[in-house]
């Protein structure tokens, strides 16, 4: 634990940073970042730190360090700063040279005066990134987070006591439209399904109240005051952060997620109100050329309030690969070890009881259920070519023709899984929002687009939602967009000069009737044993299941088995390869290529489902089994076209 | 560094303008600047291009300095010319425009009020500025090996400098006049007093500086005088990389450029533009540069705006192929190689992937007598579903250099070939093309063929033979050229492909537009052991690997067969009389064989033309001037191998075939030809151990024909009814 020297380093960062610059008499950031590191190095140091994500902007000490956990959205382009610039005591008359990296404004006292003619300044150029609150991340990440933080920064003026770590209130009525009205948000994980008294009628009103959340939120952007933060999902809340990166730049990447340990700077002369802007100029003399300037646009997008988007100059940062709080930060260390073998010794009977509350969400669907913990483990863990490997997308049809099943398909999901997004695409939704990001030059930033998410995120589509009608030329775009993303893993950036494809790696779960309009790895039609009259209620038998405790480990589970290595041993791949041979031998049409990659693929998930690094042969039986059932239930329903 | 002596400078600068030359064609001194500094005194020029290569061969030491420095550098200059120019008048110069007048009565003014010389009483404030006095424009042009940098290599350390960089223009704002010096003239003493502008505002003045109002105190007012001051045209443009100087998952990034003079409207939103300029920060007065904090924002003042297209840019990498390379490619078994270099990662169907080449290289335009007869070569691949059609389409969208993927099912209201809409802003009608339209001189590829609107599939008719595609909609009546290979990609009918039914019947498209295709491949997806155990092993190698397997041989990298396919299109191999015969003499075999067996396919002229095209493209990817016999083999041998994959059935169930379709033809005579069309069984058996068929064999037929729903047969087996 830091101790003494704790608030130094946490509440003064510029003062800790200044005096490195004068000791070393050199403006590099390696050796800022070195102290930090330091600092930081202790196991819990980090938690000592406060987050920008779940403590209200107004709790911060300017000018304190901070941290962020992130999604990059946007670049900007490099902004030039004087590095090292020249100040004059105009009482003592002595010249000294002050560090201007790690903040927006020069702060000098009244008798201190900045010598911008100095030729003793140096300008140095920095880099801007446009980061927001990674998109989809589900509730109990966000919590679990914020329980893990030491500190709580309370205001000076110590007014509001309480834990502030909730403050997004209307998030908190949506979920209470679903789930129990609990304040206690652990409860609420126990209780998930459990529904507010006798609603059992109710849930069509329900359903027009989230909808109509959702539309207000879409088009709550457009008709607000305040600048568009570009989240891609509707309906987000958080801080959208402007980061400001002194080197390292080119190792970041968009929708890369990181988590940024930097000095916080929220002077409020940052923000560039174009009323303001512009009458500042006109004061001040003849405009020679108004277009000089840029565009009103341009100015609100890149320099907005910095009480709605703080600046963070950073002096340190993790790429993050996961963003599940109950896994450390890296695969290498030794703690990631010691959590898989104590997975490894209770994973049959873990695996088990996933399996069963799955059936059960799948009316007792057994191999569904297998189909969906491969779904949820799968990851795009490389490329050939342009072809992804890992992805494994699942269409269920035969799903019943309500949009509350996929209500509670992913408010499920959303409590196993750290990323997960319903998107109902009906006709209003598929015509009006927008799937691919987009880049405005007026404003010179990229519009963010729905499918603009990070690596690993779950995306439920709901088919259920789509009626009859037209689509416009956007809607079909979009249907594309969609198709792309599950079959090649990508979303085509549109840069209006030229498009650039960028890759991604989404899980997709489609829920439809028949079969989806959508492209898919694998249609598994479901086979309802059960018919319960009312869904909910059927949903709410799992709440018992669903402890705390199981919770916890199922989130660990699935989050550490996306990260194991995976191998194949010579002699598998031998009877793999045989048995392809013969199969083919037999029954041509049913063992394409393609037919093949998707036992290949399930060989691996069904490994690692069991934390098995390798496969074995009775897994490789078990996912030939697995796919001949499934086959001979897509023969069975009726298609339309007799391809496939 | 010690500060460099600026008048030291000067003297070699007007050295250079002065005596610098090139060596003329006929041995005579070619004065550059010289004769420049001539048109400038003159008025018929107004901008001079200082070109960096010169300076560097006058003295390489003024060259750096000025790239390092260049802003300095274009204040000299045009000091040293400007002292320069009344040397180079040769006539007298007649006033262009007012300023011009303005200029000469202030010369004249200056000479009379002053004649014992400058600056003795004046203020310096009421001195002319150099700037109000010039009417020329500096300008520098880097070295020529200088390269061009991407956006995101322009850091601090260029601030000052001239840099080249690329990219595409994103924004660009109208003209506009910019004050460079403003004008004021006093109401009491009729002064004139000047300020030069540097930074976008300025503080217009408002008290009379001159010497007879300060030292009378009459307070006299200043007026601006837009007619005397002096204003520059001013245009703002916004660059953003190009696609390929973006780093994986990283944005574009863009640059300001601030375009002065000569170099306004250059270019426009869209354009491939490569722009020399000096990087410098922007200057910011008064409370906006307090409010700034300690960010300033910067711009690249345009030097030169070169704009580029698209193709010309594409050249800059397709330089001559280099010895490495065209050994490389020219090895003995070239042709095997280039073909297998195409999607390697699609296992076998080396003969498909031949063809493929054929298809890029293309053939040879000819146009006797002005008959155009197309060299475009056309593919139509049929198959099975999941047999990497797509793929293979996707693959030569991919490598070639103009090219237009697309479904037939056209997703865009557009189409394939070209639609007429209407402006929604001016109401205007434009036309809009389409696939075949865009892909001219290229690649069209369409998947899903047999899936094409009917307005289409009729306009492709023309497209493939007259390589055009003409328009009457909506009173415009236009031909555009559509001068496209088609590469098609088409799903049998059936779901599979059913050998026994003609090729027409299987893909549901008319025979006429069938036989507008050169080449026409089955793919089938047979079981075959040894092929499917390597297949199995390459696919579990990409799991295991993530990469494609090492393979015998490299497959060339895409760029270099782009270039090498562009090489061998700017060849036009003949085909030399004596091969005329030999080409005369196999077509008509092959039309004998053709009547001879009834064939699926059907021998007609353009399959003539098909393989003269076939010959003069494999000649081409020899880089030969000529066709050879050896070329007319290999044409003739696609063309066999693609008829023979149309007929699988052939060489395997022919006899059988024959069999079924005997009894079939029996069985379909007996239905009666009106009402409810059934059969009975019984019958049908009698009637066939008559004509000597086996009854396993018309059971057998029985059976097929069930399965193929062309009938059904009751559940006792007694009756049979045609569907």
């Amino acid at each position: 634990m830091p101790g003494a020297s704790e608030g130094d380093w946490i509440n003064s960062p510029l003062t800790v940073i200044q005096n490195i610059f004068d000791e070393n008499g050199s403006n590099d950031s390696a050796l800022v970042k070195e102290y930090f590191a330091k600092q930081l190095k202790s196991p819990n140091a980090l938690s000592w730190v406060p987050s920008l994500n779940d403590t209200p902007l107004h709790n911060l000490r300017p000018n304190s360090l901070v941290r962020y956990r992130c999604m990059v959205q946007d670049m900007f382009d490099p902004e030039f700063y004087l590095g090292a610039y020249e100040v004059l005591d105009t009482r003592t008359n002595t010249v000294c040279i002050e560090s201007g990296k790690y903040k927006d404004i020069a702060e000098c006292l009244s008798h201190q005066r900045i010598n911008l003619e100095s030729t003793r300044n140096v300008t140095l150029d920095r880099q801007t990134l446009y980061c927001i609150p990674i998109p989809g991340e589900t509730e109990w990440v966000k919590t679990t987070y914020s329980d893990m933080n030491f500190t709580k920064v309370y205001p000076s003026s110590s007014t509001t006591p309480q834990r502030c770590k909730r403050p997004l209130e209307e998030d908190e009525d949506l979920e209470g439209a679903w789930s129990s009205n609990a304040g206690q948000r652990d409860l609420a994980s126990a209780r998930l399904f459990t529904t507010q008294g006798d609603d059992l009628s109710s849930t069509d009103a329900e359903m027009n109240f989230s909808n109509t959340v959702l539309e207000s939120t879409t088009q709550g952007s457009v008709s607000n005051s305040t600048p568009d933060l570009n989240f891609p999902l509707p309906g987000e809340t958080g801080v959208a952060c402007l980061v400001k990166l002194y080197d390292g730049i080119d190792s970041f990447k968009v929708n890369d997620m990181v988590e940024f340990v930097g000095v916080l700077s929220v002077d409020p002369s940052l923000a560039h109100f174009h009323e303001t802007a512009s009458s500042n100029e006109q004061t001040e003399g003849m405009v020679v050329g108004s277009d000089f300037e840029e565009p009103i646009e341009e100015k609100n997008a890149h320099a907005p309030p910095p009480s709605l988007v703080p600046r963070l100059h950073v002096v340190l940062s993790y790429k993050l690969e996961h963003n599940n709080p109950h896994l450390p930060i890296s695969v290498a260390q030794d703690e990631f070890n010691r959590a898989l073998s104590r997975l490894q010794l209770e994973i049959t009977s873990l695996r088990a009881e996933l399996l069963f509350v799955f059936e059960h969400a799948l009316f007792g669907d057994s191999l569904a259920a297998e189909y969906l913990l491969c779904h949820l483990l799968a990851s795009v863990y490389g490329r050939v070519d342009v072809m992804p490997m890992g992805k494994l997308s699942i269409n269920f049809s035969n799903c019943p023709s309500t949009s509350v099943y996929s209500q509670l398909i992913h408010q499920l999901l959303s409590a196993l899984v750290t990323k997960c997004h319903l998107l109902p695409i009906s006709l209003h939704n598929m015509n009006n929002l927008r799937f691919s990001p987009r880049k405005d030059y007026t404003a010179n930033r990229l519009q963010s687009g729905l499918l603009q998410l990070s690596s690993g995120t779950e995306l439920v589509i709901d088919e259920m939602a789509l009626q009859q009608g037209q689509l416009n030329p956007d809607g079909v775009k979009n249907i594309q967009a969609l198709g792309n993303l599950i079959t090649w893993q990508k979303v085509e950036y549109d840069f209006s000069y030229h498009r650039q494809d960028f890759h991604a790696n989404v899980s997709i779960l489609t829920l439809s009737e028949g079969k989806s309009i959508l492209p898919s790895d694998c249609l598994v039609p479901l086979c309802q044993k059960i018919m319960p009259e009312n869904l909910r209620l059927h949903f709410t038998f799992l709440d018992p299941k669903l402890t705390p405790d199981f919770l916890t480990k199922v989130r660990t589970y699935l989050g550490l088995t996306k990260l194991l290595s995976y191998c194949l041993t010579e002699d598998i791949q031998k009877v793999i390869q045989d048995d392809f041979v013969e199969l083919r031998k037999n029954d041509t049409k049913n063992m394409t290529v393609d037919d093949f990659h998707l036992h290949l693929n399930l060989v691996r998930l069904m490994s690692l489902s069991h934390l098995q690094t390798t496969p074995d042969l009775k897994l490789w039986r078990r996912v030939k089994a697995m796919e001949r059932e499934r086959k001979c239930r897509v023969a069975q329903t009726p298609t339309s076209s007799p391809s496939s | 560094m010690p500060p460099r002596d600026y008048t030291a400078e000067t003297e070699k600068i007007k050295a250079l303008l002065q005596e610098f030359y090139h060596d003329n064609d006929d041995g005579g001194k070619d004065f550059v600047y010289g004769k420049q500094l001539v048109r400038i005194a003159h008025r018929e020029q107004v901008s001079i291009t200082i070109d960096l290569d010169d300076v560097a061969e006058h003295d390489p030491d003024l060259a750096d300095a000025v790239t390092e420095n260049t802003r300095r550098y274009v204040n000299l200059f045009a000091d040293c010319i400007h002292e320069l120019l009344p040397t180079y008048k040769e006539k007298e110069v007649i006033n262009k425009d007012a300023l011009d007048v303005y200029i000469e009565h202030r010369l004249l003014m200056e000479q009379k009020n002053h004649p014992e010389g400058n600056n003795i009483t004046r203020d310096a404030r009421n001195k002319y500025p150099a700037e109000l006095m010039r009417r020329f424009e500096v300008y520098f042009k880097a070295k020529s090996h200088q390269k061009h940098v991407a956006i995101r290599e322009v850091k601090a350390d260029s601030i000052g400098k001239l840099v080249c960089v690329k990219g595409i223009v994103t924004r660009a704002t109208e003209v506009k006049p910019m004050m460079m010096v403003a004008t004021y003239t006093c109401d009491t003493c009729g002064n004139e007093t000047y300020q030069p502008i540097l930074s976008p505002t300025f503080m217009p003045l408002i008290m009379c500086p001159s010497q007879d109002c300060t030292t009378n105190r009459s307070g006299g007012r200043l007026y601006l005088q837009s007619r005397g001051s002096k204003f520059v045209k001013f245009q703002e443009v916004k660059i953003q990389e190009h696609s390929d100087q973006v780093p994986v998952g990283n944005i574009p990034r863009s640059m300001t450029v601030i375009c002065r003079g000569e170099t306004t409207r250059e270019a426009q939103p869209g354009d491939h533009v490569s722009i020399t300029g000096i990087f410098l920060p922007m200057m910011k007065a008064g409370f906006s540069q307090i409010q700034q904090g300690l960010l300033s924002e910067t711009f690249l003042e345009a030097h030169r705006v070169v704009k580029m297209n698209k193709t010309e840019d594409d050249e800059l990498g397709a330089e001559e192929l280099t010895e490495d390379e065209i050994k490389q490619v020219a090895e003995d078994d070239f042709y095997d190689k280039l073909a297998s270099s195409i999607a390697p990662e699609i296992y076998g169907h080396e003969d498909v992937k031949k063809a493929l080449l054929l298809l890029l290289v293309g053939g040879v335009d000819k146009s006797p007598q002005g008959m155009k007869i197309r060299g475009n070569i056309n593919i139509c691949l049929m198959g099975d579903p999941g047999v990497a059609k797509s793929q293979l389409l996707s693959y030569i969208d991919r490598l070639a250099p103009r090219s237009q993927y697309t479904t037939g099912r056209g997703s865009s209201g557009v189409g394939l070939t070209a639609a007429v809409m209407k402006d929604p802003v001016t109401g205007e009608m434009m036309l809009e093309g389409g696939a075949l339209v865009l892909a001219d001189q290229g690649v069209c590829c369409i998947d899903e063929f047999d899936k094409m609107m009917e307005g289409d599939r009729t306009a492709i008719h023309e497209v493939m033979e007259q390589q055009t595609i003409s328009i009457a909609k909506a009173g415009i009546m236009t031909s555009l050229n559509a001068r496209v290979s088609i590469l098609a990609a088409a799903n049998p009918a059936y779901g599979r492909y059913n050998p026994k039914k003609s090729v027409e019947q299987n893909i549901q498209l008319p025979a006429a537009l069938l036989s507008r295709f050169d080449l026409l491949w089955l793919i089938q997806d047979k079981p075959d052991r040894e092929n499917d155990l390597r297949l199995a092993q390459h696919i579990t190698y990409v799991h295991q690997h993530n990469v494609q397997p090492p393979t015998h041989f490299k497959p060339l990298d895409m760029k270099l067969m782009r270039r090498y396919i562009a090489l061998c299109k700017k060849k036009n191999p003949v085909v030399p009389e004596s091969l005329a015969e030999y080409i005369t003499g196999a077509y008509v075999e092959m039309r004998k064989e053709a009547r001879n067996n009834k064939d699926m396919t059907f021998t007609s002229a353009r399959n003539l033309l098909a393989i003269l095209r076939l010959s003069t493209a494999l000649a081409r990817l020899r880089l030969a001037d000529a066709v050879e016999k050896e070329d007319v083999n290999e044409a003739m041998r696609l063309m066999e191998m693609s008829k023979d994959s149309l007929n699988p059935a052939h060489q395997m169930h022919s006899r059988a075939q024959n069999v079924t379709d005997q009894i079939f033809a029996i069985i379909r005579e007996m239905a009666p030809s009106k009402g409810v069309r059934t059969v009975k069984v019984t019958d049908i058996m009698e009637q066939c151990t008559s004509k000597g068929f086996k009854p396993d064999a018309v059971d057998a037929c029985l059976e097929e024909y069930e399965e193929l729903n062309v009938w059904q047969i009751n559940q006792a087996h007694t009756k049979l009814t045609f569907i």
